[in-house]
């Protein structure tokens, strides 16, 4: 799942900037709780991205208090469109290999 | 937990949350600003999260060790902190290295023309030792250019290995061929000794970031 990290991250912010703790939470409700990673390799995967040029990073104060709020940033969009369309096109494939449908039919 | 390894035993008494971000705190190595404001989220999303669990009826004080649990062990998160760190402190010596060496470049031939004239004669090992400088100081300034490109993407360490071996080898180069051309070449006076100071605190400050970016190598995980 950690490898995904970095798309799961891109795809709860698409629908607006969020503070730390509220992508993580955005990232259990999403998976149903079924995404069970430690909290604090969240943090350093942020600025992973905003070093990467995909998220846009800000202390700003939210709810009385001074968090760092992330948002997507066009070249984050363009990544979270490829990881979508590599994902799906690795799902196709692992979904006719473990589907077990007849052979296709050379010659 | 405590005694397991997996999260720092916090002292009887002491909050489990400052606990944790002190060990972090303790864990990592790099530019204080940088490690505050790491530090500072980290100590944010820990009080968030006990805060969410108190706000599910959990009690305070299981709220706030159960947060840290849930943020993990700081030997299994401190090295994707310290990735981040190392970018930090080598984008530090990129931006230094692709500013003052083209700098350092364009201001010494300024200064050569100006002592000695466009079309001053020099001996061939002087034009040799010239352009080395020259080639040297162009490539390494393109060299950190492209150092700062590559920090966009992935784990650090590569660049920062890049980084570290530029750093040192330009200033070698480059002050072994100004030596020389210092011998073999026009006297400047004072024009040039001013240059020498400020080459000297340039490079000063150069290899003292060279020198922090080489102690993140050792603390920064192999690719």
């Amino acid at each position: 799942m950690r490898g995904h990290l970095d798309g799961l991250i891109l795809a709860v912010l698409e629908s607006g900037p969020l503070h730390g703790y509220a992508i993580i939470e955005a990232l259990q409700a999403r998976s149903g709780g079924a995404l069970d990673l430690p909290t604090g390799t969240v943090y350093p995967a942020l600025r992973r991205l905003e070093r990467a040029g995909h998220l846009a990073g800000a202390w700003s104060t939210v709810g009385g208090r001074e968090r760092r709020t992330y948002r997507l940033t066009r070249a984050g969009k363009h990544a979270l469109a490829a990881q979508r369309g590599e994902w799906e096109e690795f799902r196709d494939v692992v979904n006719r290999v473990l589907g077990g449908g007849s052979w296709p039919a050379t010659g | 937990m405590a005694g397991d390894g997996l999260t720092v035993p916090a002292r009887p008494g002491a909050d489990p949350i400052e606990a944790h971000v002190r060990a972090l705190r303790d864990a990592l190595h790099g530019p204080r600003r940088v490690r505050a404001s790491l530090l500072a989220e980290a100590r944010d999303g820990l009080e968030d999260a006990a805060q969410a669990l108190c706000d599910d009826g959990v009690d305070a004080a299981e709220a706030r060790s159960r947060a840290v649990a849930e943020f993990g062990p700081v030997r299994e998160v401190a090295d994707g902190y310290q990735d981040e760190l190392a970018a930090a402190q080598c984008r530090r010596t990129a931006t230094l290295m692709a500013v003052a060496f083209p700098a350092l470049l364009l201001s010494w031939n300024l200064l050569w023309s100006a002592v000695s004239g466009p079309a001053a004669p020099s001996t061939p090992t002087f034009s040799f030792l010239s352009r080395l400088e020259d080639a040297t100081s162009l490539v390494a300034g393109l060299v950190a250019l492209a150092a700062l490109v590559a920090l966009r993407r992935g784990s650090p360490r590569r660049v920062l290995f890049a980084v570290t071996a530029l750093g040192v080898l330009t200033p070698v180069v480059c002050v072994g061929a100004a030596l020389g051309m210092a011998v073999l070449g026009p006297h400047g006076g004072d024009a040039h000794v001013a240059g020498y100071v400020v080459t000297a605190a340039v490079l000063v400050a150069l290899v003292r970031s060279v020198a922090r970016a080489h102690r993140m190598l050792a603390h920064t995980r192999p690719l």
